[in-house]
């Protein structure tokens, strides 16, 4: 039995499916590989991510806000009938704290309530969420980062010298308009009333890498303080019915 | 006996039936249509000033249904809610919304309580800039050194930059008060 089962082994073929076993091998291993090298060198995608690498495989890209500086990233889709996590393409770091996470899903997956986000985790095993954004119908599925910036404003003044003066009037009326409202914010902002914002906002479930402060650039100023002021008016007209 | 089994059985198969039948008023189906003009990604105002999503309704007048909006603004969610409906000039029902604009992206979707049981929803309005601008504050103060050409056109991006950055402050006061009337700050 011994023999003929040596025999055998000795005049099967094995190079088809050696050949194919070590292809298979080295199509899973390479993109894990990359990855996690590109992770150690913390070296960061700056190309777009492909579009699509089979016909109904799709790339989802989700905006995660970390304080820390990942080792890991994974996506997670979800529905009411099912949980997924999907390992991530690309890694992208967008600005201090900012991370843009791509990974694929398939089209065929996706239902109404099929949902995407990701984790980021770090060396340490904290862990950061994204955002969530819907996989269903036809509208981007790319995170806004994928946006080209748009080009520096080009002056149409160039010929116009004579306006230097009053441009330069204009540019202090605006400067002491701006302070003013700064000192107001800073005013209205007290430090007892900030607490109470920042409550909020950790009850509320928003987190920022940056603390809430009359400090912060104006559009992440008010960005956030909309966004808490929806929720309290929310809360605010749930007691009214109440 | 035979009589009285049929009797038994006809009785039952009507008690059966008399189950079994529709109710003699359906409720009305709730025609209500939710309407709106989705913005246009070249109307979006500058990052952070105030944008007003307008929606209204054709075939009701009832002004008391309570409407919500579930936004998602560069991604993050929120739901805001409108109790009261005013009449536009074509006597529809109509409720405004106020956010502010996003840096990159708004999606953005109606509910209103059917009549009968669950929510008439809107279509889902997606809105996407062809470009990302800079919300980068102004400077403080503009390099002494440029002349010219270079001079004006930093002065010009300046004021402009300025300009956005008092909207944004602007609509950042008008949202502390708001919420310090809330909370009786």
């Amino acid at each position: 039995m011994l023999i003929f089962a040596t025999r055998k082994c000795l005049t099967f073929n094995w190079s088809k499916p050696v050949i194919a076993f070590a292809y298979a091998v080295f199509l899973i291993l390479t993109p894990i590989h990359a990855f996690s090298q590109n992770q150690q060198k913390g070296n960061i995608q700056k190309t777009p991510p492909k579009t699509s690498t089979k016909s109904s495989e799709l790339i989802a890209q989700v905006n995660v806000r970390a304080k820390f500086t990942p080792v890991q990233a994974s996506g997670l889709i979800w529905s009411e009938r099912e949980t997924g996590e999907r390992a991530a393409i690309s890694l992208q770091k967008i600005k201090e704290n900012l991370y843009v996470v791509s990974f694929p899903y398939i089209r065929g997956e996706v239902r109404p309530d099929t949902y995407a986000s990701a984790i980021l985790t770090s060396k340490t095993g904290e862990i950061a969420f994204g955002e969530v954004r819907s996989l269903f119908g036809t509208g981007h599925k790319h995170s806004i980062y994928s946006i080209p910036a748009c080009l520096p404003e080009r002056s149409a003044l160039t010929a116009d010298r004579s306006r230097l003066g009053a441009l330069e009037k204009l540019v202090e009326f605006r400067s002491q308009r701006r302070e003013t409202y700064r000192k107001e914010i800073v005013q209205l902002l007290s430090p007892t009333f900030i607490d109470d914002l920042k409550r909020l906002e950790s009850g509320f479930g928003l987190t920022s890498t940056n603390e809430l402060s009359a400090s912060l650039d104006p559009f992440e100023l008010v960005e956030r303080l909309s966004k808490l002021t929806a929720l309290v008016e929310q809360i605010s007209s749930e007691e009214e019915k109440i | 006996m035979k009589i009285i089994s049929h009797i038994f059985l006809a009785s039952l198969i009507f008690t059966l039936s008399s189950f079994a039948e529709e109710p003699l008023s359906p409720p009305q189906p709730d025609r209500t249509v939710i309407l709106h003009q989705a913005v246009r990604a070249v109307d979006l105002p500058t990052p952070g000033a105030p944008l007003q999503l307008t929606v209204s309704l054709q075939n009701t007048r009832d002004t008391t249904r309570k409407m919500r909006a579930l936004i998602v603004s560069d991604g993050q969610f929120f739901e805001l809610s409108s109790n009261k409906a005013v009449f536009n000039r074509r006597e529809e029902p109509t409720y405004t919304f106020e956010i502010i604009a996003p840096l990159g992206e708004l999606v953005y979707q109606f509910l209103i309580p059917n009549k009968n049981s669950g929510y008439i929803v809107s279509e889902r309005f997606q809105i996407r800039r062809a470009c990302l601008p800079s919300v980068e504050p102004a400077p403080d103060s503009i390099d002494q050194s440029l002349q010219g050409d270079a001079r004006l056109n930093a002065l010009e991006t300046t004021s402009k930059k300025l300009e956005r950055d008092i909207i944004r402050y602007q609509t950042t006061i008008d949202y502390i008060n708001r919420i310090r009337k809330l909370m009786n700050r």
